[in-house]
């Protein structure tokens, strides 16, 4: 049993919480008579929330976990901590292992793993071709069927090139209830680009990752979603072109959902600017060798589309924020800048970086914070609430009826509690085992001091706390 | 010891400082070739790294390194543990261990060049000899010295005059107009040469396929370069060689269109049937399009693919002295281009080892 004392509910009234057998037994203001009443509080573990917000934990539609495969850069285990930390109760498990999960043993696998680790809630995403080869579709029914109960598939890392592929995928998806997340990239495209394409790619002589690779599969997507009547993700909305292609397909009526990463919020590509210019380049060698940390795909882009990132966000045109957090080891990241692995880190800093760009935006508060982090993406993903009437038929429409309060009594203890008054710089304290955190030696406002789990705590005074298995 | 990276990083001092070096090791000036500076770095080792192929650039780098005294280790890829998978870091890790002070460096990308130089940081020096479609900056400094060997001779004064001047911070280009013509947008050297003539005065107009050759590509090039001249020292893209010859430029560089890097997008024609018929079609030089123009310099860093100009006009590039008269009065130095190459870079390897080495030297000795 644990009772929060004198939080922050969503940052604007102070309410004391009640957790008993891993669900929220109570939640009312704190001179409510209930909490002096004492009786069996008294043997409950107090955490002396002042000043802290609550809110409810975190949901991350899209991380690389890296395992089984790829250990060396992360396991489960590892990014299941660095979720807990970031206050993430629930992560969603991309496909791209090695090998991917394209099958019921692998997804199940993936399930199993997280379960055992028990620091948050994972849930695997399936492949939707096999291999991720964009051939033959992948055994979706029977991953949707099975103990992982997947409803998310997505072939990131890689785009469904083949239309007819994508559109058949869309069709069979319809019928299961599920979503196909797509990572639009034409690849024919975006070949051998590493960064941008903008007036740095020209002078330095390299390709540009041309935004035009990623909005027009995203319009052919929209265009074969509509046809198909059937739900379409998309996955990281990196530039301004593909804002304005979702919110015109929104306008009529296209059941497609979007998410957008904190780092396409929070950087532009000034910061690969001066490295790769080879400036300052004898004697500093940290900063060079760094920045390949900002070598993501799709790329860091401009202020133009940092901003029309923030206002699709804000007008529901973007509906999500997720962490596309791809952790490497150093010898993937220690290369060239056009050799080296794309990727970031992102479950840590996620809220603290989100806090910094959003927040500072007038009339966003954090009750929106809460619905683009982890409201929306539990209704994209289809995850059932405990008082869910279970479907008689599939559910192929948008998740658009309400879900219930997540704050609420008789909901699971699934909770953060974030200092908005704190700063922090990341450093040597993450638990991701990649090197490739861009944050790390950036001041960050906020910090997540606490992360409780299905009622235990995962995350406390800003620390991992082993959870006891079984 | 410096890194020679970029033109974009080479002060105008620098730019002086190195021509200067490199006047005094000219072929004509034989004298002091065999005296000044020679054998200089008795005892010191370079290596020749070179990850992509070259004739005139890697010859004329043994050629230099050997005159100055380096003990020189011809890199070849293709015998080293590079094919057994070692990685460019642990291949300069070990060259490093080995006592290597000076690197001379050639690689398909602007990153890799970028990498071995912080994975010297300080412990050697990194000399680019062409990395990706970035930066060829011993070959830009090639092609101004060139520059202004013709704008001297045809000012009637001398061009350590110029460079003096230039080292004084004078922009002893202004005025002067550089076309080039092709493949802009995978040209290294076009990027160099550009920076160069943009930092000392001069302008840039380009010509070319608008797939190769355009507005936003010549900007960005000159993007923080060209402060000194008019209009940020690009004079705009011309569609035609005919629109471009109208606009009175002085010196007209042509570069090869690089099927290899580029692909087969970018041309029509470029590959099959009649490789690069269109292009010559378009975009060859010949004596007959300059009939009736005001003189002009004809340059090509090489190699030449033959359909950049009329066969007349290489081949008075490739003979006599280096340069040779047209009948119009115009100049091909493509030969020049070639026979000033050791001597650039010699100077390049001397700026960029420093003077500290160049002081240890017993000077009594040559």
């Amino acid at each position: 049993m644990i009772v929060v004392k004198n939080a922050l509910l969503y940052g604007e009234k102070r309410a004391n919480v009640l957790i008993k057998n891993g669900t929220i037994a109570r939640i009312g203001q704190p001179d409510d008579a209930f909490w002096d009443k004492g009786c069996d509080l008294e043997s409950a573990q107090i955490i002396d929330a002042t000043g802290l917000i609550i809110l409810p934990g975190l949901v991350d539609l899209h991380a690389h976990l890296r395992e089984p495969g790829d250990t060396g850069s992360e396991s489960v285990r590892t990014a299941t901590m660095a979720a807990a930390a970031g206050g993430f109760t629930h992560i969603f498990a991309m496909p791209n292992t090695n090998p991917p999960i394209d099958s019921v043993h692998m997804a199940e696998y993936v399930h199993f793993l997280g379960l055992d680790a028990g620091f948050c809630r994972v849930t695997p995403i399936g492949c939707v071709t096999i291999g991720q080869e964009g051939c033959e579709l992948a055994p979706m029914a029977s991953m949707h069927a099975s103990r992982a109960g997947v409803s998310v598939f997505s072939d990131d890392g890689k785009c469904v090139m083949d239309a007819r592929i994508m559109y058949q995928a869309l069709e069979y998806a319809r019928g299961l209830g599920v979503v196909v997340a797509q990572h639009a990239e034409d690849t024919t495209l975006s070949e051998n680009a590493s960064i941008h394409s903008s007036d740095l790619s020209l002078s330095l002589g390299m390709k540009g990752w041309i935004p035009e690779a990623e909005s027009s599969i995203i319009a052919r997507d929209v265009l074969l979603a509509r046809a198909a009547n059937a739900r379409l993700h998309i996955c990281h909305v990196s530039s301004w072109q593909s804002v304005e292609i979702i919110r015109r397909a929104k306008e009529e009526g296209v059941q497609v959902t979007a998410e957008v990463t904190p780092h396409h919020l929070f950087f532009t590509q000034d910061v690969v600017k001066d490295a790769l210019m080879g400036e300052d380049l004898c004697g500093s060698l940290g900063r060079n060798e760094s920045s390949t940390i900002y070598k993501v795909n799709p790329p860091i882009r401009e202020m133009r589309d940092v901003e029309a990132l923030c206002a699709g966000l804000r007008d529901g045109t973007i509906d999500i924020i997720a962490t596309d957090h791809a952790p490497h080891a150093r010898d993937r990241k220690h290369l060239p800048f056009e050799q080296a692995a794309y990727g970031m880190t992102g479950l840590e800093c996620a809220l603290s970086v989100v806090h910094a760009v959003m927040l500072e935006q007038g009339d966003v508060n954090w009750r929106q914070i809460a619905k683009w982090m982890s409201v929306r993406p539990k209704q994209i993903a289809g995850v059932k609430h405990p008082h869910a009437q279970p479907a008689s038929e599939p559910q192929n429409t948008q998740p658009t009826q309400p879900t219930p309060e997540p704050l609420a009594e008789g909901m699971p203890a699934d909770i953060v509690l974030y200092d908005p008054n704190r700063t922090w710089t990341p450093g040597g304290d993450l638990y991701s085992k990649g090197v490739n955190c861009p944050y790390v030696g950036r001041r960050l406002p906020g910090r997540v001091v606490h992360t409780i789990f299905g009622g235990k705590i995962t995350y406390f005074n800003c620390k991992i706390v082993e959870v006891c298995r079984g | 010891m410096k890194h020679l990276l970029s033109t974009q990083l080479l002060a105008n001092k620098d730019v002086a400082d190195i021509l200067n070096t490199a006047i005094q090791f000219l072929p004509e000036q034989k004298v002091q070739y065999s005296g000044h500076g020679a054998q200089q770095y008795q005892g010191k080792s370079a290596v020749n790294l070179f990850l992509e192929n070259s004739t005139r650039t890697k010859t004329s780098f043994l050629l230099a390194l050997e005159h100055l005294g380096f003990g020189v280790v011809d890199f070849a890829v293709g015998d080293s543990s590079i094919k057994k998978g070692e990685s460019l870091r642990d291949t300069v890790e070990t060259l490093l261990s080995m006592g290597v002070e000076l690197f001379v460096v050639r690689c398909m990308l602007w990153s890799q060049m970028l990498h071995i130089a912080q994975v010297c940081d300080g412990r050697a020096c990194v000399i680019n000899a062409g990395a990706g479609a970035a930066q060829h900056p011993t070959q830009g400094l090639v092609d101004i010295l060139c520059i202004l060997e013709y704008v001297a001779g045809r000012k009637g004064v001398d061009v350590r005059e110029m460079i003096s001047a230039t080292a004084q911070g004078v922009l002893v280009l202004e005025g002067v107009r550089v076309l080039f013509v092709g493949d802009i947008l995978h040209s290294r050297v076009a990027r160099s040469t550009a920076q160069l003539v943009a930092k000392l005065g001069g302008s840039v107009g380009l010509c070319g396929p608008s797939s190769l050759a355009f507005d936003a590509l010549g900007r960005a090039i000159l993007h923080s370069v060209g402060k000194n001249a008019p209009q940020g020292g690009f004079c705009g893209t011309f569609q035609t060689l005919e629109q471009a010859l109208l606009q009175d430029f002085d010196v007209c560089i042509l570069l090869r269109p690089q099927v290899e890097r580029a692909g087969r997008g970018y041309v029509g024609g470029a590959c099959s049937r009649a490789p690069l018929g269109e292009y010559a079609s378009r975009w060859k030089l010949t004596s007959c399009l300059l009939r009736g123009k005001k003189p002009v310099l004809i340059m090509h860093p090489g190699p030449v693919a033959g359909c950049e100009a009329s066969a007349d006009l290489l081949f008075a590039g490739r003979t006599g002295a280096g340069e040779c008269l047209t009948k119009e009065g115009h100049i091909v130095a493509i030969s020049r281009q070639v026979e000033v190459q050791k001597a650039v870079r010699a100077a390049c390897i001397v700026w960029g080892v420093g003077s500290a080495a160049y002081n240890t030297c017993k000077m009594g000795e040559f």
